[in-house]
């Protein structure tokens, strides 16, 4: 691994820019995050798709081979949020879709991670992709293999939010206690099922960053910028995408990105 | 390569001398009122919530558990460094009402605390895993089992300070409620000129109620960061700070919050980050 010897080569490092204007999927109120990308990406069934370079990300960086990217700097703007609103970085890395109208054991068995392959903390949601009905969903992983390569792991049980849940909505799913990643899903468990319609994609993701945007003030809305101590890596393939917490409705956000490259 | 610069920590960090914890939630239980501290151990769901610990014991140093990376513990995949040094670089959370949030290492737990009738109660708790001298450790009764009817008054009745010196006794102090929640945390005060503890022998309780069931539990303070509600906030806030911990090996991170009114609480944060060397 490259990387930056010092503080001033990191400071001196060419960079790439990246900028989005995007309006997001219609969020649910409180704890519940929310995708904030135009649409959802198009996924398969068992064992899924593996995205790498998707077209449907918010942010799509060219593949570098040897020379390393490090994300620097995150800013983000909301047009659309009133109150305070905290926003996640994520690489998409594996989604597999799945119907939740009954319950029971659900075949998964992800493919293979195309990055972060030891998955070290490596994280696994349900993304809403059709709304729910009728029952408040709850589900749990049932079998997967985590970080060190054991199988037959489960994880606790979660509720969704509420009955209908939105389209783009993610729930993350426990691990098992001592467990800080997941190499594949093999099965989830739905133990109330929506009713009529509902799916969801079992998204295999990694948390790369985390930000805040204060109060608007009179009608101006105030950026943040992350100005990243630690600078985080990002591989060749990454499939960035945004995720929102405490705003309800189609958020709209003006967000960029600098690559330093080593 | 050892760190002692921000160059050291550049070229640890991107030179894959990389510290990652998991993305994490959490779900308080209701704390009991404003200003009064309230732990986050055990719940989930992200980690799922850790364990009470050993109960207590007549025997000094055989009651309780010392915790070494303990489930529940944030720092899970924070692998054992040493000889190398761990720092925590980057720590961020987001909350749903505002509040004060502070990270700790739990380093003893010793459950089965009984508040339910007054006398001293035995802890013996076992020796520090962490932090062995005892300076900046602090003593506090985790509620388990909700109190009722009297709001009950304990204290430190036979702790060894942080200069060794054993059979010290700290002052009361009293539950916030008659009915104290769960989850709730009381502050163990030190005798007059004590800054630390190492093991406690026995707390009182002088005053008992109807029910009621804690946790001892010994820990030492990592950073605490004030959160406005939703709005995410990290650790450090500036490139320039220097306030960077270090985490000891074994080291079960775990939080607390310092709520501002009588509410639950769900808590996200992104991965802990650090560099080791």
């Amino acid at each position: 691994m490259t990387g930056f010897a010092t503080l001033a080569d990191l400071r001196a490092a060419n960079r790439l820019y990246l900028n989005a204007d995007v309006v997001g999927q219609a969020s649910e109120t409180g704890d519940t995050w929310g995708l904030v990308a135009t649409a959802l990406p198009t996924v398969a069934t068992t064992p899924g798709t593996v995205h790498t370079n998707d077209s449907a990300s918010t942010f799509i960086l060219p593949d570098t081979g040897s020379t390393e990217k490090y994300l620097t700097e995150w800013a983000i703007q909301t047009n659309s949020n009133t109150q305070e609103a905290a926003y996640a970085l994520i690489d998409r890395l594996v989604s597999v879709s799945q119907v939740i109208t009954s319950t029971g054991v659900k075949t998964i068995n992800s493919s293979a991670l195309p990055r972060y392959t030891n998955g070290d903390t490596v994280m696994v949601w349900a993304e809403v992709s059709v709304v729910t009905a009728t029952n408040i969903v709850a589900m749990n992983l049932n079998s997967y293999t985590d970080q060190s390569g054991n199988t037959g792991h489960s994880g606790a049980s979660v509720s969704f939010p509420t009955i209908a849940t939105n389209v783009g909505s993610w729930i993350p799913l426990p691990l098992q206690a001592g467990d800080w990643g997941v190499k594949s899903v093999e099965s989830i468990n739905v133990t109330t099922a929506s009713g009529g319609s509902g799916a969801v994609n079992i998204v295999l993701a990694k948390h790369l960053d985390f930000t805040g945007v204060s109060i608007a003030i009179s009608s101006a809305v105030q950026p943040t910028l992350r100005d990243n101590l630690v600078p985080i890596r990002i591989y060749d393939g990454a499939c960035l995408d945004i995720l929102t917490l405490g705003y309800a409705g189609a958020e709209r956000v003006d967000t960029s990105l600098t690559i330093a490259l080593a | 390569m050892t760190i002692s610069t921000l160059d050291d920590i550049i070229a640890a960090y991107t030179g894959g001398q990389v510290l990652e914890g998991i993305a994490w939630r959490k779900a308080s239980t209701a704390a009991e009122t404003s200003g009064w501290p309230h732990s986050l151990w055990r719940v989930g769901p992200m980690p799922p919530a850790g364990g009470d610990g050993a109960a207590g014991s007549g025997t000094p140093g055989a009651g309780g558990t010392a915790l070494d990376l303990a489930d529940g513990s944030l720092s899970q995949g924070w692998a054992d460094q040493s000889p190398d040094q761990k720092i925590l670089l980057d720590f961020n959370a987001r909350t749903s009402a505002s509040c004060i949030l502070v990270l700790v290492d739990r380093l003893v737990s010793v459950s089965g605390i009984a508040l339910s009738s007054t006398g001293n109660k035995n802890v013996g708790s076992v020796a520090l895993p962490r932090y062995t001298s005892g300076v900046g450790v602090q003593a506090w009764l985790e509620v388990t089992t909700a109190t009722a009817t009297t709001a009950p008054v304990v204290s430190m009745n036979s702790y060894t300070d942080q200069s060794g010196n054993t059979g010290s006794a700290g002052g009361t102090i009293t539950f916030p409620a008659a009915a104290t929640n769960v989850d709730t945390l009381v502050p163990l005060p030190f005798a007059t000129g004590d800054y630390g503890v190492r093991a406690c022998a026995t707390v009182n309780v002088a005053t008992a109620g109807t029910a009621g069931v804690a946790n001892f539990v010994l820990t030492k303070e990592i950073l605490r960061i004030p959160l406005a509600t939703n709005l995410g906030r990290g650790y450090p806030p500036y490139i320039e700070s220097m306030a960077w911990p270090i985490i000891e090996d074994g080291a079960s991170l775990m939080l607390y919050m310092i709520p501002g009114a009588t509410l639950t609480v769900t808590f996200d944060g992104g991965p802990i980050r650090g560099v080791y060397g």
